[in-house]
């Protein structure tokens, strides 16, 4: 299983996931984010400092778990990306759909 | 009843003393007695016959001296030969008054009285009287020519040497004596042969009975006959025969005793040897079975060779040595030492080794690989039993050797004109003492021509006849000398060695040693083909066989490419962009190229610095499928618009500066480039 981590800054559902995030775990990944959304949460703020590796795999459940959110009038955002992740994004072309924010004061001002 | 012979043989002596003593006194006694009386005789009738003529009544008493000295010596001349002399005379009466007596002679008392009256009246021979001062005297009747009695003289003489009349009789002794000792001699004699014959024929059948046969017939018939007899011999040989009946009966009883033991005895030895054989033939099982888990098929390749070998001290041994190239291209051996000797440790030893191979294509650490090992000895350990182990893997692309030492000898390592030297020592403890530990492992560069040498201390503590050990000294003045030699050369000089050394001496411990030469991965030449499937070749590349589970090579291509990183010096984002680019790969070919059978994917992974830039290698052999073409996807698209997955690939395309695809030999084979993060400039 995977663990979150899940806190609630106001309304805002923080998620502090460690580690990798790849085929691997991938379907635990989309289990544990996709319940939660199911459950109410539709506003939902990615933690991502501890986070050192995503793969596609991983960006599936984001995307599914962004599709999600703003179907249900909500939002997903990430913050603190690592580098060489953010890259990912970027080549992927995500940085221009999941918000990707800096720092967690910054993200939450979005929400 | 007892003591017959005994008195019968005390008495005849007894008798035997007695009888000469008897003897011997009598004609001692009766010898002096004739004498004496024979010499008063003589004296006294010599001097009556003096007197014939005489006036008795007016003898006077010079008279009567002269009588003395008329006869004395006296007539016959014996008593003088006899020694006697004649000392007194008087003359009676025939009334037996006194008449005269020669001069100095004592006054005749009333006995002398008495004896002359006597005399007179029986007018027979002379009474001899003995006196008390040894003298002896003599009185006899004196007649007239008429034969008329006259009177009485008597005479007294000294027979002070009346003991020489005993020579008269030395014969008449010496016969005496000669009789008796005749008869005592006949008495032994008899009496000899009568206690020597039982005896003997006794000691005879003892002798038999003693060599276990019974008495001879003549010489039993001979016993009962004794045996018949009322004395200690007949009592003897009767239950002398008793006895040799009992010892013949008990004899034969041992016998068969000791028949039917012999037999019982024979089954079971049997029983055992058929036992002992088995486990002869268990044990010369387990010997070959052993001999085929010690790996024969040492790998072969142009930048390493190994040599290496293994005796037991048993049929079956506690030492392993193992060498395999991993899973991911690296060359990994191992050498160990089971404590103890015999099958425990040859069962902990298949153990060990079989957990050891698996853990090193498991964990591409050695010190990780060796920890697990460790985790999984302590749990199937009853016995205690524990592993010493060094535990090293070659990187034969990058030249370097990562070792964990468990408790082991160091090896040594020699370059080709150094002297041998210690590998240092991890400080780890041995396998199977403690569940959870920790290992530490180091990394060595390796030069070319490099070699190592591993072994157990059945080596360097073989002793020789006189009980002096091989040693260390032995062993590095050898390794120091062959240095330059190819490993099995190596390995068996210095086997031949031990070999001299020990001489006829016991196998005390498993000999076990494993030579190994790295040769330099600039050696070889690049022969990496693509689509062949096989990178060991190459030079430079480093390569790693993939199984086909997501979940177990994803982490360890992780752990391939970061070994390959850290020794490349790359930054987190340059591995991270490796891990991601072959996880799509890998993720895509195990989901789209073999959606059925996962079992049939050969994926590999190589990787290979070429100056500046990273090459990453990725082979599989599912259906063709070129990535470029696959990823076509819109990354403009609002995320309403966008599909789930098909991204992988496209992440793969843009976060390296160059891919390309080829399908060779039924093998989809695509070639990452990347030019290292300092530098800049794309290769686009």
């Amino acid at each position: 299983m995977v663990d979150l981590y899940p806190e609630y800054d106001n309304a805002v559902l923080v998620l502090n996931p460690l580690g990798r995030i790849d085929g691997t775990n991938a379907k635990a990944f989309e289990e544990a984010l996709l319940g939660r959304i199911d459950a109410g949460d539709h506003n939902i703020l990615m933690n991502f400092e501890g986070i050192n590796y995503i793969s596609s795999a991983g960006l599936r459940v984001l995307l599914m778990a962004a599709k999600r959110t703003s179907q249900s009038a909500g939002k997903l955002a990430l913050c603190a990306v690592q580098d060489h992740i953010q890259e990912v994004f970027k080549f992927s072309g995500f940085a221009e759909i999941i918000p990707i924010h800096d720092d967690r004061p910054q993200a939450l001002n979005t929400f | 009843m007892a003591g017959r012979i005994v008195g019968m043989i005390t008495v005849l002596t007894l008798a035997g003393v007695l009888v000469s003593a008897a003897v011997l006194m009598f004609l001692a006694f009766d010898a002096e007695d004739d004498s004496e009386r024979r010499s008063a005789d003589l004296f006294a009738k010599s001097v009556a016959r003096s007197l014939l003529d005489a006036d008795i009544r007016g003898l006077s008493d010079a008279e009567v001296d002269a009588l003395i000295r008329l006869n004395a010596p006296d007539p016959m001349g014996e008593a003088e030969e006899d020694g006697a002399e004649l000392t007194h005379i008087w003359v009676f009466n025939p009334e037996a008054r006194l008449v005269a007596s020669s001069q100095g002679a004592p006054t005749a008392g009333r006995g002398e009285i008495t004896v002359a009256r006597q005399a007179i009246r029986s007018e027979s021979g002379t009474t001899v009287n003995s006196l008390p001062n040894g003298d002896v005297a003599g009185t006899t009747v004196v007649r007239n020519r008429d034969g008329d009695v006259t009177g009485a003289v008597r005479v007294q003489f000294s027979s002070s040497r009346i003991g020489n009349h005993f020579d008269v009789y030395r014969a008449e002794y010496l016969i005496g004596i000669a009789a008796i000792l005749v008869a005592l001699v006949l008495g032994s004699w008899f009496l000899s042969r009568r206690l020597a014959r039982p005896i003997g024929l006794m000691v005879d059948a003892a002798r038999a009975v003693e060599m276990g046969r019974q008495p001879e017939p003549a010489a039993a018939a001979s016993l009962r006959n004794t045996s018949l007899t009322r004395d200690e011999y007949g009592e003897l040989a009767g239950v002398f025969l008793d006895m040799a009946r009992e010892v013949g009966a008990r004899e034969i009883q041992l016998n068969s005793l000791v028949e039917a033991r012999t037999e019982e005895l024979s089954v079971k030895n049997r029983a055992l040897e058929d036992a002992q054989q088995e486990i002869r033939n268990d044990l010369e099982m387990a010997h070959s079975v052993q001999a085929a888990l010690v790996p024969s098929d040492l790998p072969e390749d142009p930048r390493a060779g190994v040599a290496a070998y293994m005796t037991p001290a048993l049929e079956v041994g506690g030492d392993f040595y193992d060498a395999f190239i991993t899973d991911d291209g690296r060359l990994a051996f191992s050498i160990a030492d089971v404590s103890g000797k015999g099958v425990a440790s040859a069962l902990m030893m298949a153990v060990g080794r079989a957990l050891l191979r698996s853990a090193a294509n498991q964990h591409p650490d050695p010190s990780e690989a060796i920890a697990s090992t460790n985790d999984q000895l302590c749990s199937m350990n009853p016995k205690e039993l524990f592993i010493t182990a060094f535990f090293g893997v070659i990187d034969m692309e990058l030249g370097t050797l990562t070792y964990v030492n468990a408790g082991h000898d160091p090896p040594y390592i020699m370059n080709s004109h150094g002297t041998p030297e210690m590998i240092p020592h991890t400080g780890g403890i041995a396998l199977g003492v403690l569940p959870g530990l920790s290992y530490a492992e180091t990394t060595l560069p390796l030069d070319p021509d490099i070699s190592m040498f591993l072994y157990t201390d059945g080596i360097t503590e073989a002793e020789n006849a006189t009980g002096q050990q091989f040693g260390r000294d032995r062993l590095e003045q050898r390794l120091a000398e062959l240095a330059d030699e190819p490993p099995q050369k190596m390995m068996d000089d210095i086997l031949t060695d031990l070999a001299a050394f020990r001489g006829d001496a016991k196998q005390f411990d498993d000999i076990t040693c494993l030579a190994l030469r790295f040769n330099g991965a600039q050696l070889s030449s690049d022969t990496y083909i693509p689509g062949q499937g096989d990178a060991r070749l190459a030079s430079g590349w480093r390569r790693m066989v993939v199984q086909p589970s997501l979940d177990t090579s994803l982490p360890r291509v992780a752990a391939f490419i970061e070994r390959f990183a850290e020794s490349e010096g790359f930054d987190a984002t340059e591995v991270f962009k490796l891990n991601l680019a072959l996880d799509e790969l890998l993720t895509n070919t195990l989901e789209h190229g073999f959606p059925d059978d996962t079992d049939e994917a050969e994926i590999t992974v190589a990787l290979r610095s070429e100056g500046e830039v990273v090459v990453a290698r990725y082979e599989d052999n599912g259906p063709e499928f070129n990535p470029l073409e696959a990823t076509e996807q819109d990354t403009e698209l609002e995320l309403d618009e966008r599909p789930i997955g098909g991204l992988g690939l496209q992440l793969i395309v843009a976060s390296f500066d160059a891919v390309s695809y080829e399908r060779v030999n039924d093998r989809n084979v695509t070639t990452l480039r990347q030019r290292r993060a300092t530098t800049g400039d794309d290769l686009d």
